[in-house]
């Protein structure tokens, strides 16, 4: 593309170019449409890129970079064009997709031109502001993914994992088998909602019963953890080792220390119901500290636009009205992946074939793989029954509560 | 002691919130009109869930936006070469 051309015309533009961004984008392009996915990232394959989870049903490893790589392969096999490095900084009805460089030009258009756009955006995490998260050595649970995963470099040597969730303990285990010390596992502090002892328990022991047979290795160890009896019998074990690591179920973080780096942490002991308890505080001597509260779809661009959304507190945050074959109510314009509920990868992936079908339709291409989308629609809610792990229990709730809003506004606006 | 950063591209302090929620801020867009969290370079992306979290989010069920802290294009800071070119178009 020459550096005076600033606009084209495509059948489809996505913005995102994870597992549901590229598998959609394949899928398109092989019924013979027109399709850019930009990405701001310098690599497609979106968060996809630092997974590294083992499979309990072969002992085999999930290998993210490596799917990411084969899945933008894919795309760009059945005639996909892709641009890395570009933010979409805003979208125009008719379509027209804003385009800038923050990475430096070079010489691609600033605007794109297309009859459907897909907004694959994913999400992003929560914070956990708290007196020293600014220092260096502080960082979010993710930021440790991709140190670890990805540049293959240790986010410290003697490190605080804060918040316990399937991500944070999936990553704590990244970390472990990457040679870091991971010196203790604590809650987030008793001002982060929802952050007691009993509410955290009371959201791991339902994913500890998800499909028990294929859960993630994690899984297993859930299963095995004397927590779920705990829950029961109303007493919270103070601390719980998971691969060694100490899982301190009564301890929360006060703040982060340091001056210039972290240099530790300030812990204290809390009731079941998170209320601390005065003469436990102590420190702790670690060189990073990464936290995690939980993971919220990203729907800016789609806010900026008229059309209404729905907060469910079981799809992570407020995402835009769609219909189960992830048409939104404007004409065009489509959703799929993390963008409309926290979910894992594979799940994401299958979204995107599901809105490809959507797309497919909506432009008159004609599928080469066949299938349509009610019937992947239908897919899609059985395979969250049968999903090895689930970063929310009640994310299908949260998927029925989205097609009731979308029934009762009509769908399109 | 206690104090730390919410919003880091313009300095706002939890306490800078806290004061702004006591002086009769009832939402984040109102948070942000008193304090500029939110204002800066990332337009409220990692700060927003934070001043939510202190102030409360509001509204419930289907609304018309993600947040009260609105969000605006640019959604991301933008070259003037970009902007220059669309201008001449
Ligand atoms: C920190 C983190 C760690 C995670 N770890 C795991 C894990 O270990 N296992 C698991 O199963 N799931 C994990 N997830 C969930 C993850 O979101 C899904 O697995 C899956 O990657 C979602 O796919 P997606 O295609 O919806 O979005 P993503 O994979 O997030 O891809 C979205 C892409 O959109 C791009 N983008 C966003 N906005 C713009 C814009 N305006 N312009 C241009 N590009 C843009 C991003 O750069 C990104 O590459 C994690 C999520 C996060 C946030």
């Amino acid at each position: 593309m020459s550096a005076e051309e600033t606009t084209e015309d495509f059948d489809l533009v996505v913005i995102g170019g994870g597992p549901a961004g590229l598998t959609a984008a394949r899928d398109v392009a092989a019924a013979g449409g027109r399709v850019m996915v930009v990405d701001e990232n310098h690599a497609m394959g979106g968060k996809l890129r630092g997974q590294l989870h083992e499979d309990p049903a072969d002992s085999s490893w999930w290998k993210g970079w490596e799917l990411a790589e084969q899945a933008e392969k894919d795309a760009v096999d059945a005639g996909a064009q892709m641009m890395t490095d570009v933010v979409a900084w805003g979208l125009e009805p008719g379509w027209t997709v804003r385009l800038t460089y923050p990475a430096g030009r070079t010489g691609g258009p600033s605007q794109l031109t297309s009859r459907a756009v897909l907004v694959a955006t994913g999400a992003v995490e929560r914070p956990m502001p708290v007196a020293g998260w600014t220092l260096p050595g502080a960082m979010t649970i993710g930021a440790a993914q991709v140190l670890t995963n990805i540049h293959r470099v240790k986010p410290g040597h003697r490190v605080l994992v804060v918040g316990m969730d399937v991500l944070s303990l999936t990553i704590a285990r990244a970390m472990q088998l990457a040679g870091v010390d991971v010196v203790g596992i604590v809650l987030p502090p008793t001002t982060v909602e929802g952050s007691s002892p009993r509410a955290t328990l009371s959201r791991l022991a339902p994913m500890a019963k998800l499909a028990p047979a294929r859960y993630m290795r994690l899984g297993g160890h859930f299963l095995g953890w004397p927590w779920v009896q705990a829950l029961a019998s109303r007493l919270v074990p103070r601390t719980l080792r998971m691969w060694g690591m100490p899982l301190q179920l009564r301890t929360s973080l006060v703040v982060i220390q340091g001056t210039d780096q972290v240099t530790g942490a300030a812990l204290v002991n809390v009731t079941a119901d998170g209320t601390p308890i005065p003469g436990s505080e102590r420190e702790v001597a670690v060189d990073a500290v990464c936290l995690a509260n939980g993971l919220i779809p990203l729907n800016e661009l789609l806010a900026t636009l008229d059309c209404s959304f729905l907060r469910s507190p079981d799809l992570g945050g407020t995402v835009p009205v769609h219909s189960d074959t992830l048409r939104t109510q404007l004409d065009g314009m489509y959703v799929a992946g993390n963008t409309i509920g926290i979910e894992s990868a594979k799940i994401a992936e299958k979204q995107g074939a599901l809105v490809a079908l959507s797309i497919i339709d909506d432009l008159g291409l004609s599928s080469r793989r066949g299938g349509d989308a009610a019937g992947a629609a239908l897919d899609l809610v059985g395979a969250r029954r049968t999903m090895e792990f689930q970063f929310d229990a009640n994310v299908q709730r949260g998927h029925d509560d989205v097609q009731r809003a979308w029934e009762k506004s009509g769908g399109r606006a | 002691m206690n104090d730390h950063m919410i919003c880091r591209c313009e300095d706002v302090t939890a306490s800078d919130v806290r004061a702004a929620i006591d002086a009769g801020a009832c939402n984040a867009q109102e948070v942000k009109m008193r304090t500029r969290a939110g204002m800066g370079p990332c337009q409220g992306r990692v700060c927003r869930p934070a001043v939510e979290a202190m102030v409360g989010v509001s509204g419930e069920g289907v609304l018309q936006s993600t947040s009260s802290m609105t969000v605006h294009l640019p959604i991301r800071p933008v070259s003037l070469q970009d902007l220059v070119i669309i201008r001449e178009q």
